[in-house]
């Protein structure tokens, strides 16, 4: 358990460093450099920016600045944003939390409704039931994100007016969980791609499972049919959703920022969306790092927890 | 013309019979068996002359828009609703007054344009990735593969985002983009694909044979994945269809004058909560959604076709 725990928080940490530096390289390519793209905005002069350059280490060895760079990061240290008029770490620090609370409480959501959802469909597997919860969830998996929000938005908020249509503006980060009927049209829109990929995912693997010989040799020996199906059954099948939560979380965070730009709610997705439209590179990267930065945490976090419940993992980690 | 060529080469010398039928012909027979597989390509086929043939049959205009402002103050109330009083504008008008049909073929245009180009570059980039990484192993393989990790992990609209407003707003920056940030779930499939080939007897005389590994990768291994290669391309378009549309959405898709389904989607978005004008969000929508499903059907039906093993039932 050791050997895996220290090779894949290794694994996080490559992962980690590659993404500065894909943030890094980006950076160096921006025409006029991080001095045109922060500091002194794109008119300024080649003097200027060469002054610039040079003042703020600019103009030393790629390598070294590489390594600064990191450096920096690590104290996040991510530069000025001359747009805001900010740091640009306070102003991530400030998004970054509603973000993350948004997130959990879909996945709270998802895993309370597929999970039930795929396990009733390989029950009744094949019946009236089954089609039609497996062209539910294909609408739901092939609807993009922003047209689902926008049309619970319009019939929700807007026609029958039964939530509101902009988040209070005023709400602290975990206002998801003590307001929670703000939130139903964002967290519902969030949930939505998930519900119908996992629901998927659920079926087919319990209906996997329950054609192990175990499976038989549990019926064969007079368990009940509910005890095959949980004891047996679900626990099995439900060991690779983790894996596939885990796979799945960068695309959580890519959909939070289209829902996020949809109701105004102030995460991430949405400083990124308002910085981009005002070229404002800079947070751009920064929230990138940092997105990427828990997108990491959170795969690391499903993988390590998929090791712990499953022993196959935990004791058979040297053999792979 | 191929398929002829197939059941030449297929056809057992001696008369031995068997099998009549060449193996495009029998990967037709299996695809043509699904029903949807087969709506979903009626779809894409009659999406394409839409867009691409659509405007030489329904004129509107699409790109003047003092024209288009004035046609929507003349009628009125600022936009047309669908179907009243004329035919002129069958779907009615956006917020901007440009004709909504005529928009949706002009918008279409930008977004299968970019979904087919992109997704095609995405399976080519990653099929060779990880044909490499998977044939040649030890070293450069954990190397090439971690480099798909980073790729995997990093949340694909940010990256998008970053990448796009570094280089500018190009239809070929986006292209690119797209194609460049989206190939690395492809090549953990095919260097998985690919670990199965190279121990195939007919890898292995290629290269007692002197073969190089060039020309087993590009002669042997990619042109036996490539049912795995074009189950990925249906996806993979799909995916960028979604992802242009998503890009489109936060304001950095195809810039104006010209269009795409995802910005038409966002400014109707605008004119939705301000005036409620469904019908400049919900025909959009409709085909951002028709598309992806249809070529969803279409990837799964081909899975099967490719699949040797569901062929022999």
């Amino acid at each position: 358990m050791t050997a895996y725990l220290v090779r894949r928080l290794f694994q996080s940490l490559v992962v980690i460093l590659g993404v500065i530096f894909i943030s890094f390289f980006l950076q160096h390519l921006i025409p006029g450099g991080a001095a045109a793209a922060g500091a002194l905005g794109s008119k300024a002069t080649p003097r200027a920016i060469a002054l610039w350059n040079h003042d703020n280490g600019y103009d030393r060895p790629y390598l070294v600045q590489y390594v600064s760079y990191i450096w920096n990061v690590v104290h996040l240290r991510f530069g000025f944003s001359s747009i805001q008029n900010q740091e640009i770490w306070p102003l991530i620090k400030a998004h970054m939390a509603h973000t993350v609370s948004l997130i959990l409480a879909s996945q709270i959501i998802v895993f309370g409704l597929a999970i039930p959802l795929g396990v009733a469909q390989a029950q009744r597997r094949n019946t009236r039931f089954d089609y039609f919860a497996t062209g539910f969830s294909f609408i739901l998996y092939a609807t993009p994100a922003f047209l689902l929000g926008e049309i619970l938005l319009s019939l929700f908020a807007i026609h029958w007016q039964i939530f509101p249509v902009a988040i209070n503006s005023t709400a602290g980060p975990w206002a998801v969980f003590t307001q929670p009927w703000e939130f139903v049209l964002p967290v519902l829109t969030l949930s939505a791609i998930s519900i119908g990929g996992l629901s998927r995912y659920q079926r087919s693997s319990l209906l996997d499972t329950l054609t192990q010989d175990y499976i038989r040799t549990a019926k064969a020996k007079g368990a009940s049919r509910l005890r095959v199906l949980y004891r047996h059954g679900l626990r099995n099948s439900i060991l690779p959703i983790i894996t596939i939560i885990g796979l799945s979380i960068p695309s959580v965070v890519s959909g939070a920022l289209i829902t996020e730009t949809l109701f105004s709610y102030p995460g991430m997705g949405y400083l990124t969306v308002r910085s981009a439209q005002q070229d404002d590179v800079l947070v751009v990267m920064g929230v990138t790092v940092i997105a990427a930065f828990l997108t990491v945490v959170g795969s690391t976090i499903a993988d390590i927890l998929y090791a712990v419940v499953d022993p196959r993992i935990r004791l058979g980690a040297k053999s792979e | 013309m191929s398929e002829i060529i197939a059941e030449e080469v297929l056809m057992p010398e001696g008369g031995e019979s068997f099998g009549n039928e060449g193996i495009l012909r029998m990967m037709w027979r299996t695809f043509a068996e699904n029903k949807l597989a087969l709506f979903g390509l009626a779809t894409i086929v009659f999406m394409f002359l839409f867009c691409f043939f659509g405007p030489w049959v329904f004129h509107s205009n699409q790109t003047d828009s003092a024209t288009a402002t004035t046609n929507a103050i003349n009628s009125g109330a600022g936009v047309d609703f669908p179907w009243f009083q004329t035919w002129t504008h069958p779907l009615g008008t956006d917020g901007q007054g440009f004709d909504i049909l005529g928009r949706l073929m002009f918008g279409g245009k930008a977004a299968l344009a970019v979904g087919f180009l992109a997704g095609f570059m995405a399976t080519v980039v990653g099929a060779l990735w990880g044909a490499i990484a998977g044939y040649r192993g030890g070293k450069l393989d954990t190397v090439m593969m971690r480099f798909v990790d980073i790729g995997l992990s990093i949340p694909g609209l940010f990256l998008l985002i970053a990448i796009v407003i570094v280089f500018g707003r190009s239809p070929f920056i986006i292209v690119m983009t797209l194609g460049l940030t989206s190939w690395f779930g492809a090549s953990r499939l095919l260097r998985g694909e690919t670990l199965s080939l190279r121990t195939r007897e007919y890898v292995l005389a290629v290269r007692s044979m002197g073969g190089s590994d060039r020309r087993i990768i590009s002669k042997h291994i990619l042109p036996n994945a490539i049912g795995t290669m074009v189950v990925l391309g249906t996806f993979s378009v799909a995916d960028s269809i979604l992802a242009l549309a998503g890009l489109g959405f936060v304001g950095l898709g195809i810039q104006a004058p010209n269009t795409d389904w995802g910005t038409m989607l966002s400014n109707g978005v605008a004119d939705g909560q301000t005036n409620g004008f469904w019908w400049d969000i919900i025909p959009v929508g409709l085909c951002i959604i028709v598309v992806v499903v249809a070529l969803n059907y279409i990837g799964d039906a081909l899975r099967d076709a490719f699949e040797v093993r569901l062929q022999k039932r």
